[in-house]
């Protein structure tokens, strides 16, 4: 599986791919909003993570637009700063799942693999 | 002594102990002094204009009744004169008569004469005897009980009077009897030249039935004296019968007069008195001062009654009104002061909340690099068969993984908390919210033998409402009865029913105290509290009564005492988003 690692943190967003890597999956990071987007659209991708907060674009308009281009990608939404309404926007825009930061990497491979477009319930549950 | 302590922590008003001491206390100024200044000021204001109209209505009375006295006791003295000047004219008159009448020589003779003094005693009384008198002075026919015939009168006071005058009045002296007579004569005037003196002398006795026919009261004295004072008539109180009167002799005035005198023991009387024309007569009307202002002292007795009546109530109402008053004011203060440190606590708690949102928010990063870090070393170390041997090793990575989790869960909960403080309307499970509350009192309830029953059935919506204020409604509610219970034991019951106006009841019922039937009345008053001495501000149902509104709900109580209380909170299922601001001053 194909994935993108959105995140304005370069020692996160390195260290969860590489983390991916090592269970299987092909994960490549970027740090900004703009690469996402010209990554996406260069490359196909089965899922991404993503930050809500990014430097140069707004992680729900990364959102809105990566699944405009691609409804049956998986995001999902890996956050600090994100509050419940926020998480609920991303769910309805089409987001898989939303944690908050720090996440277990189990329960993130859980959202990325889950059974086809089910969504799992909002964020606040606990980890 | 106690009920008057009772009394007086009545009426005490309630800043009377307070001090501004700090100016800290921002208490917004001296209760005690402006209390003091105002009821000082108000009665300035309204008893010195009182007193001053009644002491001008008294002066006025005073004077008034003063020469109503005067002017009464003038005219019975002009009245009293003219009758005796009357009567002395009038028997000079039936002297006149007789003269016209009479031809000289009747009045010569003798036996006409005692004729004559006989027909005069019958028809006008009092005449004890009469003469003739020559030029020379020589009593040439006398009618009478005297032996006076021949008697020589050129010396005599009234013979040379009425020589001169034409008729003489004499003064009064003792005659006849011993008893006080006058004696009036008429000169006789013939053509010749010559004259006679017709002489006769009366006795006092229609005089002083005048005088006794005034109808005075009985401390009054009316009476004659002469020029010189000496009292011809007898009187009650001022002097003997031909002695001197007790009192100064008035100067002559040929109008009554009325003067104010003291008599000898010194007590004030009025004297009205009258030179009577004609007559060597002073008429004398004394009347007593303290008598005659009886009248007065008790129209003054009255008014003072009513002046002090009216001060009193004044003074009352200005005391009750201020006090009522600034009661009210410090009332009003103390509340707003209450108030703002409310706002300033839940401001700050709003800003704590904001600034622990912003630390997890903050924290979260770092943590997140942390996790993904010592994860990525975990699994590196996983990959490496002597790490993945060496137990040491994975436990600090698992130790620190395991920490990371635990900050984690610290800033949810961080989060979490912030959240409550900003009213939102979110849908809330009700039997959540309770067990959420109720678990803050699970151990107490444990330790205290409590039993607590929910009663919620599985069919009652949900409710939008604020969740913040919810747990802030139950838990007060629920501390109470916690509270009202005994250490022996009791029974929470949590009761909750749809309604049909599409509210929900919600009922928390314990089997503790009480509340007397007087206090249910007054609980949701701020600073009302029955437990004052543990501490209670009186303010925790009043907030809670400030929450429910401003989620659109009621809030009632059922209690009675020694047996329990059941709160019930009303609150509509959808309230909309549409919360009242909190009532901070009810």
């Amino acid at each position: 599986m194909k994935i993108l690692v959105v995140d304005d943190e370069k020692k996160i967003a390195d260290a969860l791919a590489q983390r991916l890597g090592l269970r299987g999956f092909d994960a490549e990071p970027v740090y900004d909003g703009t690469s996402a987007l010209s990554q996406l659209r260069r490359d196909i991708f089965d899922g991404v993570i993503l930050d809500l907060r990014l430097p140069d674009i707004d992680g729900i308009e990364i959102l809105k637009q990566t699944k405009g281009v691609s409804p049956d990608i998986k995001i999902v939404i890996l956050s600090g700063h994100g509050n419940e309404q926020d998480f609920n926007k991303c769910l309805e825009l089409g987001a898989v799942a939303c944690f908050h930061k720090p996440a277990n990497i189990l329960k993130l491979i859980e959202a990325l693999m889950g059974s086809s477009h089910e969504k799992t319930s909002a964020s606040l549950r606990k980890d | 002594m106690k009920k008057l302590q009772h009394l007086f922590a009545k009426i005490k008003p309630k800043f009377w102990d307070i001090r501004p001491s700090k100016a800290r206390d921002q208490i917004l100024f001296n209760y005690r002094k402006v209390w003091l200044i105002s009821i000082f000021m108000l009665t300035v204001v309204s008893l010195v204009p009182l007193i001053m109209f009644m002491i001008f209505n008294f002066r006025l009375a005073h004077e008034a009744i003063q020469e109503e006295n005067r002017m009464r006791t003038a005219r019975l003295t002009s009245n009293t004169r003219r009758t005796i000047a009357y009567f002395l004219e009038e028997r000079l008159d039936a002297l006149r008569f007789i003269i016209q009448e009479k031809p000289l020589r009747t009045l010569m003779n003798y036996e006409e004469l005692i004729y004559l003094l006989r027909n005069l005693q019958m028809g006008f009384g009092g005449y004890i005897d009469i003469g003739m008198i020559d030029s020379y002075g020589t009593q040439i026919n006398y009618a009478g009980p005297f032996d006076l015939q021949g008697k020589n009168y050129s010396n005599q006071h009234c013979f040379i009077r009425a020589v001169k005058d034409g008729a003489c009045v004499s003064d009064v002296f003792l005659g006849y009897r011993k008893l006080p007579h006058m004696i009036i004569a008429l000169k006789l005037p013939r053509q010749d030249g010559s004259f006679y003196i017709l002489r006769t002398t009366l006795d006092i006795q229609k005089l002083i039935q005048i005088l006794s026919s005034l109808e005075l009261s009985e401390n009054s004295d009316a009476f004659l004296c002469n020029l010189d004072g000496f009292i011809q008539t007898p009187s009650k109180y001022y002097g003997e019968i031909l002695k001197k009167v007790h009192l100064p002799i008035p100067k002559y005035s040929p109008h009554t007069q009325v003067i104010e005198a003291t008599d000898k023991t010194g007590n004030p009387i009025l004297i009205g008195y009258a030179y009577i024309q004609n007559s060597p007569f002073i008429l004398m009307l004394v009347k007593q001062s303290k008598e005659i202002m009886k009248g007065w002292y008790t129209l003054r007795d009255q008014m003072i009654w009513l002046f002090c009546g009216s001060s009193i109530i004044i003074l009352i109402v200005i005391f009750g009104m201020s006090t009522f008053m600034l009661d009210r004011v410090y009332d009003a203060d103390q509340t707003r002061l209450k108030a703002m440190e409310r706002l300033e606590g839940s401001s700050r708690l709003i800003s704590v909340g904001r600034l622990a949102a912003g630390v997890a928010h903050e924290i979260n990063n770092p943590l997140a690099v942390i996790n993904e870090n010592a994860g990525l070393l975990k699994d590196l170390f996983n990959l490496k068969k002597e790490y993945k041997r060496d137990e040491q090793m994975m436990e600090l990575i698992d130790a620190v993984l395991e920490s990371v989790e635990r900050c984690g869960e610290i800033t949810r909960q961080l989060l979490g908390f912030a959240r409550h403080f900003e009213p939102e309307v979110k849908p809330l499970q009700l039997k959540r919210v309770l067990s959420e509350v109720l678990s803050f009192h699970r151990k107490e309830a444990l330790y205290r033998n409590i039993s607590i029953n929910m009663d919620i059935p599985e069919d009652i919506p949900v409710i939008y409402s604020d969740h913040g204020s919810l747990q802030q409604i139950f838990l007060n509610l629920i501390n109470n009865a916690f509270q009202a219970m005994s250490d022996n034991g009791g029974r929470l019951d949590i009761i909750a029913n749809k309604q049909e106006n599409d509210t929900i009841a919600i009922s928390i019922r314990d089997n503790g105290c009480g509340i007397s039937s007087e206090d249910q009345k007054k609980i949701f008053e701020p600073f009302f509290t029955t437990k004052g001495l543990k501490g209670g501000t009186g303010l925790g149902l009043s907030i809670t009564y400030g929450l429910v509104r401003k989620l659109n709900g009621d809030i009632s109580v059922q209690s009675k005492n020694g047996e329990g209380t059941t709160f019930t909170v009303t609150l509509p299922i959808n309230s909309k988003g549409d919360f009242q601001n909190e009532n901070l001053a009810r």
